[in-house]
């Protein structure tokens, strides 16, 4: 198993094996490769909590549009499943 | 009815959610708005929703009862799988704490108590927006009413 190295940016703390440290103070120096990180996982989450919010938009359009057979609340049908509406 | 409860008083907890809960965002209710704000932020890592696997079939029971078409009912299930919430499956634990409470209160059902022994049994936070059944238990663990 290769051996790992931290990058420290703030209070967080990134753990990558040595060798892909080692390449970023290469390639990007020992004073932005903290940002270089933390800007990459940033964009990444970014991307990711994106398509969350568009699937949870979707989703909710959906429920709130989709065509319905009663008007009764969410409560009175899960009693009727639950206790055969005797609660 | 205005729904009092906000999503983010729950950031970084873990909460057991019951069906009625979920359902009124898959009934396009107005506390809707509220749960899909729990919704998103679980699969965002910032809350971690939990419950017992009962959950789907009770869902399930549900949506079918109040939608139309049934090929709405398996678009809503698609979308159900992929919302991340942890779900346990029956352990002695916390079954057994639901034995007990039903037990005990005669009126309440396996499917009320199950979801609140699982919170217990974790040490988290149940949310429910049945108000009967949180008056009957509200001095047990930490509920808070979907209100």
């Amino acid at each position: 198993m290769s051996r790992t190295a931290q990058i420290n940016y703030k209070r967080v703390t990134f753990s990558f094996p040595e060798k892909v440290v080692e390449m970023l103070r290469r390639k990007m120096g020992d004073q932005n490769m903290s940002k270089f990180v933390v800007e990459a996982v940033e964009e990444k989450l970014g991307d990711d909590w994106q398509d969350v919010d568009d699937f949870i938009e979707d989703l909710k359009v959906f429920c709130s549009s989709v065509p319905k057979k009663d008007n009764r609340s969410s409560l009175e049908i899960l009693r009727e499943i639950r206790h055969g509406g005797k609660y | 009815m205005a729904v009092n409860i906000k999503s983010r008083q729950f950031l970084h907890k873990r909460v057991v959610v019951d069906a009625s809960v979920l359902l009124k965002f898959f009934l396009g209710e107005e506390g809707g708005i509220v749960v899909g704000e729990l919704l998103q932020m679980n699969m965002k890592g910032e809350v971690s929703l939990f419950a017992t696997s009962l959950i789907l079939f009770e869902v399930l029971n549900a949506v079918s009862r109040s939608y139309t078409n049934s090929s709405d009912v398996y678009i809503a299930y698609g979308k159900f799988k992929e919302l991340n919430i942890g779900f346990i499956d029956p352990d002695d634990k916390y079954v057994e704490q639901a034995i007990d409470d039903v037990f005990e209160n005669k009126k309440l059902s396996y499917y009320d108590v199950s979801y609140h022994a699982l919170a217990r049994d974790m040490d988290a936070v149940f949310l429910t927006a049945d108000k009967r059944y949180y008056n009957a238990m509200k001095n047990r663990g930490r509920m808070v009413l979907f209100a």
